[in-house]
């Protein structure tokens, strides 16, 4: 039997905690992460912001190249990820071989079309394992 | 003590596509947070986690179907059309130094038109693509 809840705000028990969603493409991964050298804004080097959510640990494993391990994993690799890193003219994209516990991105210069090390911002929408 | 609510369906009283959830000490609209359509499209010949040429990832969501459009051209049509186009589109590609970006001359409220180009050569290029949108629906 479907059933239908009227009501204009609904909030966890605690009042604050985030409800959870099901059927629904929530933003479940949300990554900002400094891999310059530079601290950008007050975030330092090899360091992700205070604003990330469902990633549990980094990995630098090259120049521009930074493995996100999640918290909760994916229930796949189809999931959807769009991105944005710092000016200017700057790339962020997605490595090819992420898996559904640890996504992969890859910034450039679009100048020089080299790898570069930058800020990363990312999030990802798909469904938890 | 934790509690957790069961229900197939729900709707704002005052609006019936406006719910508030609270976060911290204020509230943010539930529907603006959320994406109104989630789409990607495998233009190249090269299957990328399991998606093949001209295929959508399974994650896609409120797109009925995928059209090539050309070169480096990847569209969506829409299974419930959007209500304008002030919508925002955050947009990703596969590596290494590429973009994809929402085609806006040629997206309507029932089609959403992306490009993919190599930054690398300035050229378009058949990609593996993914947008966002948010806004409302119609």
């Amino acid at each position: 039997m479907t059933s239908v809840l009227n009501v204009d705000t609904i909030a966890a028990k605690d009042g604050t905690s985030p409800v959870g969603l099901t059927k629904q493409k929530a933003i479940l991964v949300c990554v900002g992460f400094n891999m310059n050298s530079s601290t950008l804004y007050g975030v330092s080097n090899n360091t992700s912001f205070s604003e990330t959510f469902n990633a549990s640990s980094f990995s630098d494993v090259g120049t521009g190249q930074l493995e996100t391990s999640l918290t909760n994993s994916l229930s796949n690799k189809e999931f959807i990820i769009a991105g944005m890193m710092n000016a200017t003219n700057n790339c962020i994209t997605h490595e090819s071989d992420s898996i559904a516990s640890v996504v992969k991105t890859r910034t450039n210069d679009a100048d020089s079309s080299a790898a570069q090390d930058n800020c990363h911002y990312f999030h990802v929408t798909g469904s938890l394992a | 003590m934790a509690s957790e609510l069961k229900v197939d369906k729900i709707t704002g009283v005052t609006t019936a596509g406006s719910i508030d959830v609270t976060t911290g000490s204020t509230t943010i609209n539930l529907q603006s947070a959320l994406p109104s359509a989630v789409f990607g499209m495998n233009l190249n010949s090269t299957t990328y986690a399991g998606v093949a040429v001209n295929e959508l990832p399974s994650n896609t969501l409120n797109i009925a179907s995928g059209v090539d459009g050309g070169l480096g051209l990847a569209r969506g049509n829409y299974t419930t059309n959007m209500a304008g186009l002030e919508n925002v589109y955050p947009d990703g590609a596969i590596a290494a130094n590429n973009t994809q970006n929402v085609d806006i001359g040629v997206t309507t409220t029932a089609l959403l038109a992306t490009q993919q180009h190599d930054a690398d050569s300035s050229s378009d290029q058949n990609s593996y693509g993914f947008t966002l949108v948010f806004g409302d629906l119609a």
